[in-house]
């Protein structure tokens, strides 16, 4: 019956992508619009003394210039607003970049250029920014969402490890990361009497709604949040952001419409981060291999106004099968913006743990795969696919044979190409993948096309297209006939595009409302004594290519069209189907050639494979291990936002100072799915994906670097400097 | 900021005469940059893409073929037009940013903007290059040795431009390399270029971003001319090409910055040099008839 589901069939967006006919966020044009700029705090701590907007307020074409004395008091709101405050209610400020002032003029260079000539006077106290620099001060702290504890015990961990054969202990880390979308954060607001309408390039229609609503006392229907195209989120559009909520207020100050769009250098400040972060791992184990502890301290920075950490070591409590465990995650208060999700948050700590395997299979003296294959997690027969994977022996298999694993020479520093060291290197990928409530409504028109609506949105992972996929597959239309609609709230409530959680969450209602469309119309048709399907008991007519058939008689038949016409009116129905959180898997195989006298590092050769469920469209699939091994690649290599120690200041705000890899640091990735349905998943049996591929690579590239050369680097990034 | 466009090399001489504050943009690549950042805001920009005359190169007639890029080439046509003579600039211009930026980016404009870290500059250093400015005053010819007077500061006066780069046909092998934080789209690390020059049994040799200006490393080109075998088959001892490293290292002045340390830019320029030495080395032992 499936005949879109599974393809790869290409983006249903793509011409209108390339043509420009897509319309983000900034591309509207709506008459009378201000333009807002921000103007940042230069200090990291302090107060507020004065602002003295003469210089700006004089620049031709401002219409004002507003500061905490011209603000309201807003209520702050709870998740998914991360931070403990609103800028610009009071006079402290808590981190460099912090919103002091927001300028609004007739164009955007004329705020921009006024931004520059507002003037603040500041107390200053010196600020903290790195985790070296408060070395006593780690802390639990309570934790914000109770799916994500702390702090997780299992066992006895300690003794365990005491009693262990073989032990290890080693401390791993990683710097600040900031998300990089191409597309920056940009917000319109729009007031019309008591509603407002926010274009707003958002990861959550319905989260930024909520957000908007519980901050000024509006209810939610007041408040409309469309987002229809994305370019890019990776994390930092999931949260609802202080710049948001900013030209909220301002726009109904200035009693017209207000524009903002943050430049790169304030998404250094503005969206959240990956933290820097230490990661003490210690593993007991037999001298077989045999997990017996796992112990892990993860220090993450936090602040002084709120304790929030985002990168849960998920995979040292869910991975393998070990009894005693003992993870707990610190906080270290700093003085620098709160940081946020970035793309696989437990890549993070997940790095520590794949690279701890790989020092403890050196140490034993056994395959790498063959250690993690001893400590695998049996699936648990009432809710195995929660936490492991009756598959991942497969994607090794897959992944090893594709890259050729078998003739690995186990030494380390031994394999050469002239004055290359050549180092190969695996680890498994795993991530969490959420399921949010999501409601979608289906309509069939009168010209018998399909319309989808639902407020989830597409990040640019795919997923108008997979949505559309699925309906026309479920109504049994070809796929130019559905047409999906998605980032509004004037659409039924949907799924945040975060934590892998589209398609776990919206397929599922998508095909369940499909299907009831699909019945209602058979039934139009069966009771119709115009239609050739009349008397045809509804269960043996099929529907293909637009039509329904009888089952059998392939020439009676009728069609979507014509039986709506008949009809008179549309076909509407609605539904929400909830799905449950799980975990993907894989495993990642790579191939370093690294140059020891000018310590470059090249990635020559990447094979993952991956069991994800189904697959619901093999290329949005493939793209997503394409991104996900690339982001690995700039974890590993190259990705570290740089803060000066005495200003606690981002010194390079930049994509020409903050390196992402590009082409020629890529290789094309070999990828292949196990591809088996998981009966757990209500999503066509598909779970969430997005942030799996990618989540073992830093690990991979640095057990390939110490293949290639006997020397094992715990920080990332593994730059030139530490490889000489 | 007033944006100028001249169509001949005549008036945008007056324009810049007219106005000494105007910046001249070629292909934009470092300009553009400099005004997203805010680094600058300069009174006007001229605009020197509507003057064909720029655009061009020839070679001089005389036997000991010379040949004059127009400032305004971009580094792809380097790549294809001029690879077999200058081979020393084409593999300088094939590490330069992208695609998009190889077609746009001009030697001219490296020379206008005299980054420490700009790609050619070595090479230029090497080949004997000189540079020709105009100002309505004239033209002059300036060596390159003498062109980059300090960080992103050249010889130019208020008024002149950048018309020409004159460059020899390359007479022996010559060697590029650089070290970027990533394989492409990058400022470099460090940077080197070697210059051999068999005939007169002399050798030059540049280092980029490793000094407050791209520099000649002289006391190696020095030691080069003297020790090496230039007569003589065979491969170069392990022991001249470590010397030759370290007195190119000897001749740096980095600093540390977010790109890499000062004591990694030294430690990899010696690693350049014996590198870029050996390369040469080999290709003129290709080259000689000796080894034929």
């Amino acid at each position: 019956m499936t005949r879109l589901v599974g393809r790869g069939v290409p983006r249903v967006d793509g011409r209108a992508k390339v043509t420009g006919a897509a319309r983000y966020a900034a591309d509207n044009e709506i008459a009378g619009v201000l333009h807002g700029f921000l103007v940042m705090s230069t200090i990291a701590r302090g107060e507020v003394r004065e602002i003295d907007p003469s210089a700006a307020l004089a620049h031709p074409g401002v219409v004002a210039v507003y500061t905490h004395a011209d603000m309201r008091t807003l209520t702050v709101p709870g998740f998914p607003y991360n931070r403990t405050f609103i800028p610009m209610q009071d006079t402290r400020v808590h981190y460099s970049g912090q919103p002091v002032a927001y300028v609004v003029a007739e164009t955007l260079e004329q705020a921009q250029e006024a931004a520059n000539l507002v003037r603040v006077r500041y107390r200053a106290e010196p600020p903290v920014a790195r985790l070296a620099d408060a070395p006593d001060e780690p802390f639990l702290p309570e934790g914000f969402r109770a799916d994500q504890p702390t702090e997780t015990v299992r066992g006895d961990a300690a003794t365990a490890l005491e009693q262990a054969e073989v032990r290890l202990e080693r401390t791993y880390g990683s710097p600040m990361q900031h998300h990089n979308p191409i597309e920056p954060h940009t917000t319109t607001a729009v007031w019309d009497g008591e509603t407002v309408t926010l274009h707003e390039s958002t990861q959550g229609v319905v989260f930024t709604r909520n957000v908007v609503s519980a901050v000024f006392g509006l209810p939610p229907a007041d408040v409309r949040v469309v987002s229809q195209y994305l370019g890019g989120g990776f994390g930092a559009k999931g949260p609802v952001y202080p710049h948001t909520l900013l030209t909220v207020e301002v726009a109904r100050l200035a009693r017209r419409p207000v524009k903002l769009v943050l430049s790169r250098a304030q998404m250094y400040t503005s969206n959240g981060h990956r933290s820097e972060f230490r990661n003490h791992v210690r593993l007991g184990a037999t001298r077989r291999g045999t997990l017996t502890a796992v112990i892990g301290t993860s220090t993450a920075q936090v602040t002084r106004t709120d304790e929030r950490t985002f990168n849960t070591n998920d995979s040292a409590v869910n991975l393998y099968a070990c009894p005693n465990i003992h993870v707990r995650q610190l906080g270290v208060r700093l003085d620098l913006p709160t940081s946020g999700y970035m793309r696989s948050p437990e890549t993070t700590a997940h790095f520590g743990l794949e690279t701890a395997m790989d020092e403890l299979s050196y140490e034993i003296g056994i395959d790498p795969v063959q250690l993690r294959m001893r400590n695998l997690r049996p699936t648990d027969p009432q809710n195995g696919r929660h936490t492991a994977s009756r598959h991942l022996p497969a994607c090794y298999r897959m992944a090893a044979n594709a890259f050729g694993w078998k003739w690995r020479n186990p030494l380390p520093g031994t394999t050469r190409d002239g004055d290359e060291y050549i180092g190969w290197g695996m680890a498994t990928e795993t991530h969490s993948h959420n399921a949010i409530r999501s409601t979608v409504a289906l309509t069939i028109g009168l010209d018998g096309r399909a319309t989808l609506r639902t407020a989830t949105q597409d990040i640019g992972t795919g997923t108008y297209t997979v949505l559309t996929q699925v309906a026309a597959d479920e109504l049994g239309m070809p796929l130019g006939q559905v047409t999906t609609l998605l980032g509004d709230t004037a659409f039924p409530d949907a799924s945040l595009s975060a934590g892998s959680s589209t398609v776990p969450s919206v397929v599922g209602p998508v095909a369940d409302a499909a299907q009831g469309a699909r019945d209602r119309v058979i039934a139009l048709a069966t009771t119709d004594p115009r239609s050739p399907l009349h008397g045809v008991p509804a269960e043996d007519v099929d529907t293909e290519g637009g039509r329904l058939f009888a089952r059998g008689d392939r020439h009676r038949s009728d069609s979507y069209r014509d039986v709506l016409t008949r009809h008179g009116r549309p076909v509407e129905t609605r539904s929400h189907v909830e799905n449950t959180r799980g975990h993907s898997f894989g495993a990642v195989f790579v191939e370093v050639r690294v140059q020891p006298r000018l310590g470059t590092v090249r990635v020559s050769r990447v094979a993952a494979a991956y069991d994800l469920g189904r697959v619901l469209n093999h290329r949005t699939a493939r793209g997503q291990v394409i991104g996900g091994v690339t982001w690995g690649i700039g974890f590993a290599l190259m990705e570290h936002t740089a803060v000066d120690p005495n200003t606690a200041r981002v010194v390079n705000p930049n994509l020409s100072t903050y390196l992402v890899p590009v082409s020629a640091d890529t290789p094309s990735v070999d990828v292949a799915f196990v591809d088996q349905p998981d009966s757990g998943s209500n999503a066509l049996g598909a779970r969430g994906f997005g942030e799996t591929p990618g989540t073992g690579v830093p690990a991979a590239i640095g057990n390939a670097i110490y293949h290639a050369t006997g020397r094992r680097i715990r920080d990332v990034p593994f730059t030139q400097d530490k490889l000489l | 900021m007033d944006f100028l466009r001249p169509t001949t090399l005549d008036e945008a001489l007056a324009a810049k005469a007219e106005r000494p504050g105007a910046v001249p943009i070629a292909g934009g690549t470092d300009v553009m940059v400099e005004l997203n950042f805010d680094h600058r805001r300069p009174e006007a920009l001229l605009d020197l893409t509507g003057v064909g005359e720029l655009a061009e190169w020839s070679r001089s007639s005389g036997s000991d073929g010379e040949i004059r890029l127009g400032a305004g080439v971009p580094y792809t046509r380097v790549i294809t037009e001029l690879g077999g003579r200058l081979p020393g600039l084409a593999m300088a211009s094939r590490t330069v940013g992208s695609p998009q930026i190889r077609n746009r980016g001009t030697v001219g404009g490296n020379l206008g903007s005299a980054s420490p870290a700009g790609d050619t500059h070595p090479v230029l250093l090497v080949t004997g290059a000189r540079v020709e400015v105009a100002s309505v005053r004239g033209t002059r010819l300036i060596p390159a040795t003498e062109f980059y007077t300090g960080v992103k500061r050249n010889a130019l006066a208020p008024d002149e431009l950048v018309t020409a780069v004159h460059l020899p046909e390359a007479t022996g092998p010559q060697q590029f390399a650089k070290v970027g934080t990533r394989n492409a789209m990058v400022i470099a690390v460090c940077s080197f270029a070697l210059a051999l020059d068999p005939d007169r049994a002399a050798a030059r040799a540049a280092i980029g971003s490793a000094a407050p200006t791209p520099r000649r490393a002289v006391a190696a080109e020095r030691f080069l001319a003297e020790e090496l075998p230039w007569g003589t088959p065979g491969p170069l001892r392990d022991s001249l090409k470590r010397r030759f490293g370290e007195l190119v290292a000897e001749a740096t002045e980095p600093i540390d910055d977010v790109r890499g340390t000062a004591a990694y830019r030294r430690h990899a320029l010696a690693v350049l040099a014996r590198r870029t030495l050996t390369w040469a080395w080999n290709d003129q032992q290709e080259r000689s008839p000796s080894c034929a």
